[in-house]
């Protein structure tokens, strides 16, 4: 589309541009060249000031436009470079993130050098990141028990050596022999791998024996973790990646040696830790009928289109402090509020900066947030609110006829069981129509209609509201179940629930359904970290929405402009997946997910030992502690690259036991840039690149409306030791320590022929220069999105950027060798701008985003309904419904008089476990506080600043056990105010650490002491229950969640 | 179902239009409370929604360049202003790291900071966030609290101190001459210099007011000098906006030059009720605060607490 046609409305209905605003936009708008450079000659532009010094004029080559990664917003960033170091960091003005409209891609770099987008604090402060005194530059290996803080500096070959061969590393544990890489990599040859997978399945269909299967691998059943159970897979899998925040790229880059060419399935994420039940609920409802199962549904989610939205519900959303962008969206949030185009209702027990802001701030009691949405749910529809022309849509067809990008499940026909619950959809063969096993059914005037979901020539529009029987068998429309649940409490007991007013609810539904599809729930973690998270979260950003058909409309719910596919694809230039002998690795992982209980050859009745998640993966706080039961099976080696679960996770201390016994944890290898929470127990450090030295493409989320494609790619030196690896130079990081374990292991797909016939992987440059060259190529399969060469002078400027870099980390000739010509100018275009992006209006198409979901978005959820709890046995619910706060067991948790919930919140300044080095914030804000109401605190007899210790039923003792003979005690100071809910007490994350430059390390015999500074604080986090069953942190079993908000917790005087 | 449809507010309203939602609330929202003279929320009163910024059409830190670039050309000698629309100010510290980055400051003192303070207004919180740095006076207290040619009142309005002989006791004097506590003075030191391996980028040279500084031993010493904001003039000199400007992430800030009556800075001052502080003091300062609510949030009258 040419999108300067499709924008002829006037700013007065879109917000956007006046025409006078955009003629600037589309001619570059800035003055620069000649005019400025007039005036810019080097003399000072200050009146009547001759003869001072001046800064040097501002240029495209003081700059690397790089991308932040200060917390996960990524940010697109430009580093300003002075004598060799990193001196200010700016907004890139080029991204929609960053500055609000953006300028086009295609201004040329020597204007765009003297503009500034928008960064936030840590933004600004990521220079304090790199440039830490605390930064581990060389490879350490512990020198006293894990967690002692005694280190050696060894070299980075003799590490690689010793992780590979195994053998007795640590003789002050005895010199036990620990089990090397080498000998993991047991099952080698991807043929096997395929034929015993796919055997596997039949173990679990019940189409083979697990007698059969050892008879006809009885050559391999040595490679086996167990041969009395195949479905653990081969040894490989005892080698488990776990990581903290990574992106595409690196991404692609470890998990082509993880799984690809080491052959182990167990990769995983820390999804859970931030937002799991948002990500699972998400794939649930974006799940699409394929042969009679629910497949396809992304692990993501929806949030509101900020720029065109008239109402806005933050519910469990921090935005003027987090939530994926505050640089992107609070702009677009405080000019709708200040030009009076935009409301905003905030629900979250903690008045937060945006509740400051809002129309109406609604303190809900914490884990009560499906409560309120029922009640609002149930208000809608006896008040027919909601979009019936959307909701009656049963598919494709339908909805293309009403101009419907969406389309939901709401008149689909579900079958209900003996029971009186509903289960799966009827399918019309049922019935005696003719279908399919995706052909289902919708009544219509009464009558049965069969129809498939993704038919795009024949229209099946049905009855919302059904309860019948057809051919006997027992149905309700999917809207007909939703409204049964909303309808099992009055809205004042819903309310009451919630502990607001039932005129909360009616108020919030009506302004909720009185702006068309311009209105939008957004939510994040306050809805999602508890026990009941993905219910909460498929009652709020599901349903709510959904009722609406906001999904894909402006100033509703979107699902993101998407990136440029770096990784290949049909006409792009190359395919990083290239290998010349990919394994695709099998068995149950290690946190069990995505895996059936029941059809396991470990079923043993309920509860499990641990909990399945077959809804769920990237369980974070199930991979130590599974590891520590050795459930499904032990392991042998983890590898841990940028996370700390210890600091991170709700009841982290709970990791540490097993962290520190080598027994359950043989093999404990971390990458990190300092000694902090979690790596201080590890065998091995290698230091990594920080964000500023370093290469990843961190893509996008779901509320940007642009498709973008920020790169990150080196912009300063770092400081780690320079080492060879494939006979190459470059400093230690992550890709060189995979690089290394692949060239000991001889492993396929590195090195030399890495590509196969596509050429070598040795160093990183290898793989993420070609990812550039397919964002230069866009997003056609032809040439027609090939970005432009660089210009001479833009070569130049690219170069002059990067004098400071060493050969190790930049040298012109590999890398415009590596790129190839055709592909180098286009490449160096894409890095002098820092990644590419859709021009500001190419977001919209008339009244809808251009990016749409487009597809079916499910009301009802059949593959729960047909889901058990691994813990329970119980048949999960298809529909957003209530759950009381409950532990693993489904057991309700109980209070014993402690008056108060904790919970966390999010602060500018800081960003979970990594930010405390940055001075610049702490500067600004020294410590957190604990939040406590002004009532509560009367009532109690606290005071203001006060310091207090903070204890739960599993933390009576108020401390961090560290396990190495310290501890931390759980002791902070308290903020009163009235900012918070009564009965509920907060705190900023991001403080009170113990590792992290805060305490003593002894490296090489010398003791190098921490820093008062970024010791202070509290961190409650060990204060958060520690399941009574699991003995690990508190989780959703159904969406995978960490739970943060559901621990009750005394608070005493110090 | 039927008895609590009979709560009014259970009922659902007829669908209408946005304007039309606001009126009537806000009026929880006015009881008074110590220390802040808080006015009714105007609402209600349509007409007297001030009209959308022209900013809501395009990029505020765009047209904002364009203005400099504008001014830059003509030649003229511009009369920079500040302006601050605290509505949109959300306290989150970016313009104040930002300062630090770019006029290295130390642990003595920054440029800029934001202040913050809850209001407990009526039956729910509030909080109002109001960033503060030198306003440049055009009466510059400080000015008349030291010698004549310590501190120069430039003619595009920037108050300039002159590090070399604003030290010591003067440093001080100036400091406490002024009555919005913007000036501090620098000890020389740095954030890193405590650790085991103190940074080199805290010792960059920089200049400021028309010399060169560094932290680093043996340069242009900071030590003891007075220091406070100057419109980042070394960044306007070379045609870029202040630091804290492009920055701020509620796009809370406009800076221009008031001589150019087609700039956004002319454009978003006029027919808009502004404050300026410590007017009584008769400082005549050059960055001011829109005094203006917004159509959900309580009114507040800044000369309750700032007279």
């Amino acid at each position: 589309m040419n999108p300067n046609e499709t924008h002829q409305e006037t700013p007065e209905t879109t917000g956007r541009p006046a025409p006078a605003r955009r003629e600037m936009l589309r001619s570059g708008a800035l003055l620069g060249g000649a005019c400025l450079a007039a005036v810019l000659k080097g003399e000072s532009a200050s009146p009547n000031l001759a003869g001072r010094a001046t800064p040097k004029r501002v240029e495209a080559s003081d700059y690397i436009y790089t991308t932040c990664l200060q917390c996960n917003t990524g940010c697109e960033i430009k580093v300003k470079i002075q004598g060799g170091l990193a001196v200010k960091i700016d907004g890139n003005p080029y991204a929609p993130r960053t500055l609000d409209p953006h300028i086009d891609w295609q201004t040329p770099v020597d204007q765009a050098a003297r503009l500034n987008g928008v960064i936030c604090p840590k933004g600004q402060s990521g220079i304090q990141t790199a440039y830490d005194p605390y930064r581990v530059v060389k490879v350490l290996k512990r020198a006293g028990r894990r967690g002692e803080g005694k280190w050696t500096t060894i070299s980075f070959d003799q590490a690689i050596r010793e992780i590979v061969d195994g053998g007795a590393l640590f003789p002050q544990d005895g010199g036990k022999p620990v089990t090397g890489m080498r000998e993991l990599y047991a099952l080698r040859d991807p043929k096997v791998h395929a034929a015993m997978a796919a055997d596997v399945t039949n173990i679990q269909d019940k189409k083979m024996t697990v007698a059969e299967f050892k008879e006809k691998y009885k050559d391999n059943l040595d490679k086996l973790i167990d041969p009395e159970h195949p479905d653990f897979g081969p040894k490989n899998n005892q080698f488990v990646f776990n990581w903290g925040r990574l992106k595409a790229g690196r991404s692609e880059f470890f998990l082509r040696f993880v799984k690809d060419s080491f052959g182990s399935t167990n990769g995983h994420g820390h999804t859970t830790v931030c937002q799991g039940s948002i990500y699972f609920a998400g794939k649930s409802m974006s799940d699409q009928p394929s042969g009679g199962k629910w497949t396809g549904g992304s692990k993501a989610y929806w949030m509101a289109d900020t720029s065109h939205a008239e109402f806005i519900i933050y519910w469990g959303a921090n935005v003027m402090e987090g939530n994926y962008g505050p640089p992107l969206k609070v702009p677009k949030i405080t000019r709708g509020l200040a030009g009076n185009k935009l409301r905003i209702a905030v629900i979250d027990p903690r008045h937060s900066k945006i509740a400051a802001k809002a129309w109406k701030w609604l303190p809900i009691k914490p884990g009560e947030d499906a409560a309120f949405a029922l009640g609002m749910i149930r208000w809608i529809i006896e008040n027919s609110r909601y979009d019936k022309r959307y909701l009656e849509n049963c598919n494709k067809a339908a909805a293309t006829a009403d101009n419907e990008p969406t389309w939901c499940n709401a008149a689909w026909l579900v079958k209900v069981q003996p029971d009186g619950s509903a289960g799966a959809f009827l399918r019309a063969s049922e019935i005696g129509l003719e279908g399919d096993a995706d052909t289902f059914v919708c009544l219509r005037d009464g009558k049965p209609v069969a129809f498939k979901s993704d038919d795009a020539a024949k229209a099946a529009e049905g009855d919302l509201f059904v309860n019948t029987a057809v051919n006997n068998v027992k149905v309700k429309s999917g809207l007909q179940i939703l409204l049964e649940e909303a309808q099992k409490r009055s809205i004042s007991e819903w309310a009451s629930l919630a502990g607001l007013s039932p005129n909360d609810v009616a108020a919030l539904a009506n302004e909720f359904t009185s702006h068309g599809k311009r209105a939008v729930v957004e939510i994040h973690r306050g809805v999602s970290q508890h026990t009941n998270g993905f219910y909460n979260v498929l009652a709020t950003m599901g349903a709510l929405n959904t009722l609406i058909g906001n999904l894909d409309w402006n100033g509703g719910l979107v699902y993101g402009g998407g990136s440029y596919g770096e990784t290949g694809g049909t006409g792009r230039p190359f395919q990083v997946g290239a290998h010349p002998a990919k394994i695709t690795p099998f068995g149950i992982d290690i946190i069990r997910g995505g895996a059936s209980y029941e059809k396991s050859t470990i079923f043993a009745g309920y509860p499990a030992k641990r909990p399945w998640y077959p809804l769920a993966s990237d369980v974070y706080q199930e991979v130590i502690p599974s590891a520590g039961d050795a459930y499904p099976y032990p392991i042998k080696a983890l590898f841990l690259y940028m996370g700390s679960p210890v600091y991170a996770l709700p009841a982290g201390h709970s990791l540490i036991p097993t962290l520190r016994d080598p027994d359950k944890i043989p093999l404990f290898v971390c990458s990190d840039i300092v000694i902090g929470e979690t790596s201080q127990y590890a065998d091995y450090i290698f230091p990594d690149l920080s964000y500023l030295e370093r290469w990843e493409f961190h893509r996008t989320h779901p509320s940007i409306v642009h498709r973008v494609s920020p790169v990150r790619q080196p912009a300063i030196a770092s400081p780690n030791e320079t080492v060879s690896v494939y006979g190459r130079k470059m400093p230690v990081s992550m890709e060189a320590v995979f690089l290394a374990l692949a060239e000991r292991l001889q492993l396929p797909g590195f090195g030399p022929g890495g590509f196969g016939a596509a050429g070598d992987l040795a160093r990183p440059e290898d793989f993420y220069l070609r990812m550039v060259a397919n964002i230069a190529h866009g997003d056609s399969n032809t040439t027609s999105d090939v970005c432009p060469d660089a210009s001479d002078e833009e070569v130049q400027a690219f170069l002059d950027a990067r004098k400071h870099l060493p050969n190790s980390m930049f040298d012109p000739q590999v890398w415009a060798q590596t790129a190839g010509s055709d592909w180098w100018k286009k490449v160096i275009y894409v890095l002098n701008r820092g990644g590419r992006w859709w021009s500001y209006n190419e977001a919209w198409s008339g009244e809808q985003v251009k990016a749409k979901y487009g597809k079916l978005v499910n009301l009802y959820h059949e593959k729960p309904a047909t889901t058990r709890n691994s813990m329970t046995g119980a048949y999960l619910s298809g529909a957003p419904t209530y759950l009381p706060i409950a532990d693993s067991l489904g057991n309700q948790l109980e209070h014993r008089g402690a008056p108060f919930t904790l919970i966390t919140s999010r602060h500018m300044l800081a960003c979970k476990s990594r930010t405390i080095s940055n001075y610049w914030l702490t500067d600004v804000m020294p410590q957190n506080h604990i939040e406590m109401s002004n009532f509560d605190a009367q009532r109690l007899g606290f005071r203001d600043n006060e310091e207090v210790w903070v204890l739960s039923a599993s933390n009576p003792e108020a401390v961090w056990d560290l396990g190495n003979g310290q501890s931390k005690p759980l002791l902070g100071r308290l903020r009163v105010t009235d900012r918070i809910r009564n009965g509920v007490i907060s705190f900023e994350l991001g403080y009170g650490h113990w590792a992290y430059g805060a305490s003593n390390q002894t490296i090489d015999g010398v003791t190098i002491p921490g820093d008062p500074r970024r010791g202070a604080g509290i961190h409650a986090n060990a204060a958060m229950l520690v399941d009574p069953h699991l003995r690990s942190p508190l989780s959703d079993v159904v969406g995978g969640s960490a739970v943060f908000y559901d621990t009750r917790v005394y608070i005493v005087k110090a | 179902m039927a008895s609590e449809n009979e709560n009014p507010a259970l009922k659902p309203t007829p669908r209408r239009g946005f304007l039309q939602t606001l009126a009537g609330v806000g009026s929880g929202a006015v009881a008074a409370a110590v220390g802040w003279k808080v006015l009714q929320s105007q609402r209600a009163e349509a007409a007297s929604i001030p009209p959308p910024l022209a900013e809501s059409s395009g990029s505020v830190v765009l047209r904002m360049q364009q203005d400099l670039e504008v001014t830059l050309a003509g030649g003229k000698t511009p009369s920079w202003l500040m302006v601050v629309d605290t509505r949109k100010c959300i306290g989150c510290d970016a313009c104040a790291v930002a300062c630090r980055a770019e006029n290295p400051t130390g642990p003595a003192g920054n440029f800029r900071r934001v202040i913050k303070k809850d209001l407990p207004i009526g039956p729910r919180p509030w909080a109002i966030y109001k960033p503060a740095n030198c306003l440049q006076c055009d009466d510059p207290p400080c000015a008349r609290a030291v010698p004549e040619d310590m501190i120069l009142k430039r003619s595009d309005g920037i108050v300039e101190f002159d590090y070399d002989k604003l030290k010591g006791p003067s440093a001080q004097a100036a400091a406490r001459a002024c009555p919005f506590g913007a000036i501090h003075v620098d000890d020389g030191k740095t954030f890193t210099q405590s650790t085991p391996r103190p940074q080199d980028y805290e010792l960059r040279p920089f200049v400021e007011n028309g010399k060169t500084y560094s932290r680093k031993p043996g340069a242009n010493p900071l030590q003891g000098a007075a220091r406070k904001c100057t419109f980042c003039s070394h960044l306007l000199d070379v045609g870029v906006l202040p630091a804290c400007v492009t920055t701020c992430v509620g796009g809370a800030m406009y800076f221009g030059d008031a001589n150019n009556p087609g700039s956004l800075i002319s454009e978003v001052t006029q027919g808009r009720r502004v404050f300026r502080g410590h007017q009584n003091l008769g400082v005549k300062p050059r960055v001011i605060y829109f005094e203006e609510s917004m159509p959900d949030t309580p009114h507040i009258d800044c000369s309750a607490c700032h007279s």
